[in-house]
């Protein structure tokens, strides 16, 4: 074996017996390797000597420990705060979901019943719905049969109206028409879910029901009709059949076929899948001008996109209320939603604001540096100066949030429509929430522009920038575009 | 306070070490009591400078507390060794890109050794192995880790953390014969 081997083995204490053995022989036999041997002993025990005698800069090694423990008490305080303020937003959270899918529920259950206001749609020749509550529905109706004026003026109401009463998916439908003659109300009940409506010819399940009503007025000569067709689209239900036509003209007067022939109209507007036999389309066009040429302008179902999206920017306007040593500098929002019904909208929104405000930063003194002669350096750079001390500087930070909107449309006139979206959400720091009121100009069916303002409220301020407060909020223009489809 | 590695369990190392690294302080008192000495004398005789062994050294412990979430709770005396080597290779290379052709060594200059004290010229032959020789022998011999912690420090295998410790053994020897023979003479 390597003599020197033996040697550094015998150093390191990894000596067995019989190499021990061997390295003595051999120390004896070798005088050089004798010294060598002694040699590295004397070295070995100078070193030994040197670290047990080494001179340490004691000051040095202790403000080093300060230094360090200084900083890691002050970054358990940072992280202890914000462990407090998670578990304060997720109480929040758990407190605020609920609370807003609520008034989601509640907002739609207010406006859950639809009335047409048939005349204001033939007259602007659109589409568009206008909601009332059942109780509306109803004076309405009874307005129209107590009133001759009405009649006489040839006044149109159709409305829908979400049945109360019926459990599940029934729905009713109530039509008021009045020519100069008569006033004529049409009712139909039918089994189907609301969002279904269009689709009306293919349930299996309709249920149409007639009956007679005399109008209560007697200055008026009008009569009320309601007429059903009984499962209309059992067997074709595309088709209204010969038969229901034929039961009908059998067994009800000619003014009551004309008034299947309205209903039959109806169901042909409303419901694009059904379409009318020879005869009785004959019929509804022959009778059609008693309804009054409006009623040709009915010429399509009501109808609206399903999901819409939307981008919006956000520059800001003014910092309000809470904010006093930040601002936003912009903001981002993209949303996509479904269409609860023609008037408002429920989805996802997520966004970013670039907040720019100032941010607490350490300047690093060296340890050994005169007072007077003090060296700042950045604290984000990996050197090693100890002494840190707390100072600020202006940086722009972004805070990405993610939340569920609700949008209600306000007001419309002809392209122009104010809605208002509130929306409520989290970012990383705590609660987001926002209200936007915004108009838009309706390019074409499916895109339409927006310009607004955005009122925002968040938390956690406190762990982006140098602050008092850790809510802020600003009020921002906003502008982006918005389809539907 | 000066706390012998010796005279602590390993255990009790590695349990203060994942404390550390959930951000304890007294657990960061605890190690830096250990360890601060060994790491100094580390860095200074790698570094052979006061001011950038400083440096170094500090730069060392702010290292350990900023990455502490990635030690994996194995060997916390490898892990700050590894890191302290790290930092050192750093401000090498930082000062041979700043020093100046004639701050370079031109060549061994024979000194009276005994003039000296002979640690100083244990400490000048040290700075003059290579680097590879010189960490390894300086974590054998003076800072007293074993052949696996040197090898994890390095970065390589256990017979090739003892090849090198024999041979900056040997080379030291021969480095350091003149003065040797100069004692062992006037005694």
């Amino acid at each position: 074996m390597n003599p020197h081997k033996l040697i550094f083995e015998y150093l390191d204490g990894e000596l067995n017996r019989e190499d021990d053995k061997a390295l003595r022989d051999l120390l004896k036999e070798d005088t050089e390797l004798s010294r060598d041997f002694q040699s590295i002993l004397d070295i070995n025990y100078e070193i030994q000597k040197s670290n047990e005698e080494y001179n340490y800069p004691e000051n040095f090694l202790d403000s080093v420990e300060e230094g360090i423990l200084a900083r890691m008490e002050q970054d358990n305080l940072l992280r202890e705060e914000k462990e407090r303020k998670r578990k304060v937003f997720f109480g929040y959270s758990i407190a605020a979901v609920p609370a807003f899918i609520l008034l989601i529920v509640l907002t739609t259950l207010n406006f859950g019943n639809l009335q047409v206001d048939l005349q204001k749609i033939l007259q602007n020749q659109t589409n568009e719905l206008s909601l009332v509550n059942d109780e509306n529905a109803n004076q309405t109706n009874q307005l129209i049969q107590d009133n001759s004026d009405l009649v006489v003026n040839k006044t149109a109401s159709y409305s829908v109206k979400k049945s109360a009463e019926k459990s599940g998916k029934n729905y009713q439908m109530n039509l008021i028409t009045e020519s100069d003659e008569t006033a004529v109300e049409t009712n139909f009940a039918a089994a189907l879910d609301s969002r279904e409506f269009n689709s009306i010819g293919n349930s299996s399940n309709s249920d149409i029901e007639s009956k007679s009503v005399e109008n209560e007025n007697p200055g008026n000569n009008s009569t009320t009709n309601s007429v059903s067709i009984p499962s209309a689209r059992n067997t074709s239900p595309d088709l209204v059949s010969d038969s229901e036509v034929n039961n009908f003209s059998k067994s009800k007067s000619a003014n009551e076929i004309r008034i299947e022939n309205s209903q039959a109209m109806i169901l042909a507007q409303t419901i694009p899948n059904v379409k009318l036999n020879e005869n009785l389309e004959k019929s509804f066009k022959k009778n059609i001008s008693d309804f009054g040429t409006n009623f040709t302008t009915f010429s399509s179902t009501v109808s609206h996109q399903d999901i819409v999206m939307n981008s919006l920017l956000g520059t800001e306007l003014v910092t309000f209320g809470l904010s006093n040593s930040h601002e936003t500098v912009n903001s981002f929002t993209q949303s996509i939603g479904a269409v609860l019904d023609d008037y408002s909208q429920f989805g996802l929104e997520t966004g970013y604001m670039e907040i720019r405000g100032d941010e607490g930063i350490y300047n690093l003194i060296k340890a050994d540096e005169e007072l007077n002669t003090l060296v700042l350096n950045n604290s984000t750079s990996s050197n090693s100066e100890l002494t840190r001390i707390p100072n600020t500087q202006e940086a722009n930070k972004k805070l990405f949030w993610a939340g569920l909107f609700y949008q209600r449309e306000l007001l419309e006139l002809n392209s122009l429509s104010l809605s208002s979206r509130i929306s409520f959400g989290a970012s990383d720091y705590g609660i987001v929430s926002s209200l936007k009121i915004m108009g838009s100009y309706e390019i074409s069916r499916n895109f339409e522009f927006t310009l607004g303002a955005d009122t925002k409220i968040y938390s956690g301020i406190k762990d982006l920038f140098v602050t008092q407060n850790n809510l802020s909020s600003t009020i921002s223009l906003i502008y982006g575009i918005h389809f539907a489809f | 306070m000066d706390i012998s590695k010796k005279n602590i369990r390993s255990e009790q190392i590695k349990e203060a070490a994942i404390e550390f690294s959930k951000g304890s302080t007294v657990a960061f008192s605890f190690l830096y009591a250990i360890f601060n000495r060994p790491i100094y004398r580390f860095c200074m005789r790698i570094l052979n400078d006061e001011q950038t062994a400083k440096d170094a050294f500090q730069e060392t412990f702010v290292r350990i507390y900023e990455h502490r979430a990635s030690f994996n709770g194995t060997n916390f005396e490898a892990w700050l060794y590894t890191t302290a080597r790290n930092t050192c290779i750093n401000y090498i290379r930082k000062r041979k890109r700043t020093s100046s052709l004639g701050e370079l060594d031109f060549g061994y200059v024979p000194t009276k050794y005994t003039k000296i004290g002979i640690r100083e010229h244990i400490e000048e032959m040290l700075d003059k192995l290579p680097l590879t020789l010189k960490e390894a022998v300086v974590l054998r011999d003076m800072q007293d880790l074993t052949y696996q912690d040197i090898a994890d420090v390095l970065g390589i295998d256990l017979s090739l953390a003892k090849v090198r410790v024999h041979r900056a053994r040997l080379k030291l020897k021969e480095l350091l014969a003149p003065l040797m023979r100069e004692i062992n003479e006037s005694t």
